[in-house]
């Protein structure tokens, strides 16, 4: 049980790993939006994943403010990028 | 973890599910060649991964509060998270910011300006069907409900 415990801790960790590599390298700027929504989306599955695991509820609320604000930020970005045609 | 061996087991593989789906988010982002690609495989955890374990939480403690909390998680998930990637998609198509030779099909080609763009397609460079003359022919034809398409010759558009 420990084992595949540490397993899905380090597929979570390689997961955000890869998105924060993508924020930092990605060659334009909606690279990394998309990079941030997946890092976003891990760091909710990740606590949902403890939750499960712990048998608890106390982050369920965090969950449920990520889920409702994460658009924000991508969609803001997607109507800069649309009005201007470089950067 | 409780100790019931099939709770346990149920639990370990509905995050591992999640934790898969992430980690292969993760690698097509890194793997992936173009912002539409890379899009196509981001939107796999933000949804599934998350009703998995919100679904393993439930279960475990099914009260009232629980419930309704791990719900409205996925329904805000699922309304907005196809919302931000269609936007992102959107401007990475009126950017330019996408691989135009590794898609099958471009059903938007030589339509930009039904998007509001003003600079024309390299085939259309080609024919010699700018999108200024396109607009004048949508004006002329506006009686036409058929919008002329990029599958039509150019012969064809001017009726």
């Amino acid at each position: 049980m420990t084992v595949i415990l540490g397993i899905i801790i380090a597929m979570f960790g390689v997961s955000a790993l890869c998105a924060v590599y993508r924020i930092v390298r990605g060659p334009s700027l909606l690279d990394r939006v998309i990079a941030s929504d997946v890092l976003v989306a891990t760091v909710m599955c990740a606590m949902g994943a403890e939750m499960a695991i712990n048998r608890h509820t106390n982050t369920l609320p965090v969950m449920l403010v990520l889920a409702m604000f994460a658009i924000v930020g991508s969609v803001s970005v997607a109507r800069f990028m649309s009005n201007q045609a470089e950067a | 973890m409780t100790g019931e061996w099939w709770r346990d087991a149920l639990t370990i593989a509905l995050v591992f599910a999640a934790a898969l789906l992430c980690l292969a988010a993760g690698v097509g982002l890194l793997r992936f060649s173009d912002v539409l690609a890379r899009l196509h495989a981001a939107t796999k955890p933000q949804v599934l991964g998350v009703i998995l374990v919100v679904t393993d939480v439930i279960i475990s403690t099914p009260t009232i509060g629980t419930i309704t909390l791990g719900f409205s998680i996925i329904l805000f998930q699922a309304l907005t998270a196809p919302i931000s990637a269609h936007m992102v998609g959107r401007a990475a198509y009126r950017t330019g910011k996408f691989r135009s030779d590794v898609l099958i099909r471009d059903e938007l080609r030589g339509r930009n300006h039904l998007l509001g763009l003003d600079y024309p397609d390299p085939e259309d460079y080609v024919s010699g069907n700018t999108a200024a003359t396109q607009v004048v022919q949508e004006a002329s034809v506006e009686h036409d409900p058929v919008v002329p398409n990029h599958e039509q010759t150019p012969g064809d558009t001017a009726r």
